[in-house]
Formats: C-alpha cells, structure tokens, sequence
C-alpha cells in the first residue's frame, strides 16, 4: 500500500492531472456553449476529440490508462441510467402498447446502415453495427427536447416516449448478439452462445422485474454516500460478472437500472447522473480521439447521405406511431422530427465495434453520422407544424374528433 | 367529478387531464422529480399545450391553497413522506376486484402492508374502519404506510 502511494506522487501523476484537467476544461467549455444554444453537448464533445486528434494539442499520454477506463466506465452509467429512467412496468407497458411501431421504427431505421454497410463491402457483423447506429434515436437528446419545448402535455409525446423505451429494449437484445458476433466464434458455436446470451438477459430481466424490489430495498440508505458507492459497485460488479458470460457489460449495468425502482430509483439517479455525465463525456472524447481523422473525408459523403435518408425515415416512423393513436398531422410531424436526433447510444454501438476492431471506417462514419444528426435533430424539433403540403388532403381526424365530442379520447 | 384521462408517460412520470365544464381542456403532469407541470391544452390544436407552467412543490401547494384546497394534508404527506412513510387517498375504483368487499375479506394489512385509515364515500366517512367494514365502489380510503405498500394497496384497489 506504501509502495503505491508512493509511487503515485511522481511524476506522471502530474502529467496526468494536468492532461486530464486540461480535456476535462474543455468539454466544460463547450458543454457551456451548447447550454446556451440550446443544443446537445454530444456532437461538440465528438468534435472536440475529432480536432484534438487530428492535430495533437493537448496529447493524453500519461492519463491514457484512466481515461480509456474512463471511458468504458461512461458507457457503463450511460446505460444504467438509462435503466433507471424506465420501470419494468413502463417496458412491458410500451410492449403491448407500442409494439407495432417498434418494429417500423426497427426496420425502417436500422436498414438504412445495413445496407450502406454491405454495399460498402462491410463484414455482416460491421453492417449490423450500422445498422444500431442508424436506428437508435438518443432519449437523452429527445426527452430533452420535448421537455424545453413543452411538449410533455402533447397528444403525441406518449408515442414518441413508447418508440424511445422499445429501442432501449431493443438494445438490451442486441448488445448481447453483437457481443458474441464480435467474439468471432463460428457459425455454429455462434448461434449458441447467441441464444445463451439472450437467455441470460431474459432471465435476469426477469429477476429484475420479479425481485427488483427486495434488490431496491436491500439498496436502500439514508445515507447518500452509502447508497452512491452501493450502486456504483453494484454497476461495475454486475456488468463485470455479465462480461465474462460474454455479454456485454452494458448489458449488466442497464438491468441493474431496471431492476432499482421506488424512492431508491430517483435518489439514485440525483447521485449517479453527474457521475454519468462526467465519465461519459470522457467516452464522447476518447471515442472521436481514436477516430482517425485521415479517415473522415472519405466517409462525409455515405455519411451525409445516410443522415439524409435517417431523417426521413425517422419523420416516418414518428408519423406512423403518432398517427396510430389518432393524432393529427402537425402532430404527426411532431412526432417524427422529435425522433431524428441520434447520439450517445449510436456512439455506443459504434464503440463496440471500434474495441473489436472490426471495420476500419466504422468510427469515423458514425462520428460524422452523428455529428450531422445530433445538430439537425435538435433544429427539426423545433418545427411545430407539419409542411403544408403534408397537411393538404390528410385532413385532421383525430383533432375533429376531439372537437366534436368536447372530450378528447385518450386511445391509451 | 369530471373524467380524469390518465396517460403514462414512460421515464417522465404521469399525466392527467379532463375538460371543465366549459369546454377548456386542463392537465397535470406529476414528474418523477416531483415537479409538476400544469398543462392548458389548445383549443384550435387540441394535441398541443397552448401552455405550460412548471410548478415546483411549494408552487403547487400555494396553487392548491388558491384553488381552495386543505393545505395542511399537503404539508402532512411532504414530512411523513421524508420518513419513508406515506398517507395517500386511494379511490377504490367501481370495477375493481375489490369493490364491494370487506376490508378484511381483502387481507388488505396481510397482502399490502398499508393500513386504511379512513373509509369516505359520498358524505359518509368511517374513521378507524374495522375488518368488517365495506370498500364500496367509487369510495375513497385515506392509506398509511411505507410508500410501497400505499402502492400495493393503490394497484388492488385499481381497475
């Protein structure tokens, strides 16, 4: 124990704090600027890495070791919190309620990578990774958006909330399936462990939702220091564990989030989320940093036009979801425009693919994709009426509805 | 009373909302982080707020006092709140399993931990009811207990 502390005192310690100080300022700075405008930080802390390793300014080499753990641990907490924002009851809410436009929002919306990734002459594996890319929208960026625009009361905003959970369990089956396609195990011992791995999720949601109020209570603390190093222990530990069945580790972390519900659930995230927001931001960093940025030009064009058909058919899916519980067009457009804004978990998708090391290009075309589609997620959002040409000749059903009979009708 | 539509809104909390007697249509937006958000629905978008305004708890305990409701209990359920413990009316809901029953047919102590202070339904009010006492539907009990338990006893009395 001696030893180490000493150890720790010379001077690539000093190294290290400056360096990190110095990365950690910056993204402070540009989290500033992206509250002020209004937008989300992801894409300036993606950009912030992207110049930072393109021309080597603020070089991180002795703090390499932490913030690559960092990282890893943001990935982490990005996905537990992410789990603690849902109860089971709202997942399995969503399911029934939801369900049919989960699966547009799947197809539509995860196709689009595939297909460039195979027409691109990607392995499957590193086309499916595209493919999450492209089709998980970010909760961060738009519960935020419906939240400053106040659209929390809207018609719509249940159905946009509904797609949102459905992509986060979505998530939670393919982070398993990726994780062994990227394992490289051959075909047949791949379809097993793939089946293995979604059986360990199924079963451990399942313990979740059953006696994830014995694990809340068992949790509980007055104190916020205990409750704070129980969860975080719980997180890593967890997700550690799950790792080594060979699911990903994120996996474990969002199924303890799911699990933690009641008075636990909410203290948990006040004390978790700055955590989050720290450690994650690192992950932004570090991800964009590896990025080569020789490698970002050749992609710009596949990437613009993947943000391009990502917009539309994210418009889409938030029309049919919309539409389905009787909301008129502006609405509808409502909808579909608050569900562009991809972020943090494409970034995720995209990582894991990166530590894999299965596609060379993959890191710098989901850095591009989301760069675009954080940015013009959050100016689309802000259109409150749908284009008068989707208007003409649609008619307003839902909305006559509600005039007539004086009473609106909540199809939930 | 008029009809309350209840919405959930997933990883944001719950929604509630009815039409006044004059056709203007108002909601409430219960946050899990206790803010409220009170919503005034437009009348030429029905599917959009023309307003709203985000009340924090002690807002809504003076909108509350306005509207002319009993402050005190607010204030009550906050401190026991901190406590862990809860006190919550609970409206046992007409077709409900549980409507009709006695309260200790339903074994309401031995299966939700939360005990039923009170019964009230229309003028009438039971104080301290005893194991013989109906639940009718449509009636409201005042609940005490740990907060999860209100939330057992909330779900059996639910629909």
């Amino acid at each position: 124990m001696h030893g180490v502390v000493l150890a720790a005192s010379g001077a690539a310690v000093t190294d290290a704090f400056v360096e990190l100080g110095a990365v950690v300022l910056v993204l402070a700075v540009l989290a500033r600027l992206s509250h002020r405008v209004g937008l989300s930080p992801v894409p300036l802390y993606l950009l912030a890495g992207l110049v930072v390793g393109a021309n080597g300014i603020l070089p991180i080499r002795a703090a390499e070791g932490f913030a690559e753990i960092g990282a890893e641990i943001g990935v982490l907490l990005l996905l537990f919190t992410l789990g603690l924002e849902f109860t089971p009851r709202e997942l399995t809410g969503a399911l029934r309620r939801g369900a049919r436009s989960g699966v547009v929002d799947l197809v539509l919306n995860a196709t689009p990578g595939v297909l460039l990734g195979l027409v691109l002459g990607w392995s499957p594996v590193a086309a499916v990774l595209l493919g999450g890319v492209t089709y998980i929208s970010s909760s961060g960026v738009v519960s935020k958006l419906l939240d400053d625009l106040g659209r929390l009361g809207n018609r719509e905003t249940p159905a946009v909330l509904s797609v949102l959970v459905l992509e986060d369990l979505a998530m939670v089956v393919l982070l398993p399936v990726l994780g062994v396609l990227l394992s490289g195990a051959s075909l047949g011992d791949g379809a097993v462990d793939v089946v293995v791995a979604i059986g360990v999720v199924v079963v451990v949601l399942f313990l979740a939702t059953r006696f994830g109020g014995h694990l809340s209570r068992a949790v509980h603390s007055g104190s916020d220091e205990v409750l704070l190093l129980t969860v975080v222990g719980l997180v890593l530990l967890v997700g550690g564990l799950v790792q080594r069945l060979d699911v990903s580790s994120a996996v474990g972390a969002f199924l303890v989030g799911i699990a933690l519900s009641g008075p636990v659930q909410e203290r948990a995230a006040a004390l978790v989320n700055p955590l989050r927001d720290l450690f994650a931001a690192v992950f932004f960093f570090v991800f964009a940093l590896n990025v080569d940025a020789g490698a970002l030009p050749p992609v710009l064009v596949p990437a613009l036009a993947l943000a391009a058909v990502g917009v539309v058919t994210k418009v889409l899916t938030g029309w049919y979801a919309a539409g389905r519980e009787g909301v008129g067009p502006d609405g509808r457009w409502r909808a579909g425009t608050a569900l562009v804004a991809r972020g943090e978990f494409s970034i995720v998708i995209a990582g894991f693919g990166v530590v894999a090391g299965v596609e060379p290009d993959l890191g710098p075309l989901a850095a591009a994709y989301v760069l675009v589609m954080a940015v013009a997620g959050s100016l689309l959002a802000r259109g409150r009426r749908a284009p008068a040409r989707l208007r003409i000749g649609i008619g307003r059903p839902g909305a006559d509805n509600l005039k007539k009979s004086g009473k609106a009708q909540d199809p939930l | 009373m008029a009809e309350i539509d209840e919405t959930e809104l997933p990883g944001v909390g719950l929604r509630r909302e009815f039409t006044t007697r004059g056709g203007a249509r108002l909601g409430v937006i219960t946050t899990r982080t206790g803010r409220r958000d009170l919503l005034l629905y437009d009348e030429d978008d029905p599917d959009t707020c023309r307003s709203v305004v985000p009340l924090d708890e002690h807002d809504s305990d003076v909108l509350v006092d306005l509207l002319g409701g009993d402050k005190v209990s607010g204030a009550a359920s906050t401190l026991l709140q901190l406590e862990g413990l809860a006190i919550d009316w609970v409206r046992v809901a007409p077709d409900s399993a549980a409507a009709g029953a006695t309260i200790g047919d339903l074994r309401i102590r031995t299966r939700t931990g939360a005990s039923i202070a009170a019964v009230l339904h229309g003028d009438e009010s039971v104080p301290g009811p005893g194991p013989e006492v109906v639940l009718p539907g449509g009636a409201t009990v005042v609940a005490v207990g740990a907060l999860d338990s209100v939330a057992r006893l909330a779900e059996l009395l639910g629909p």
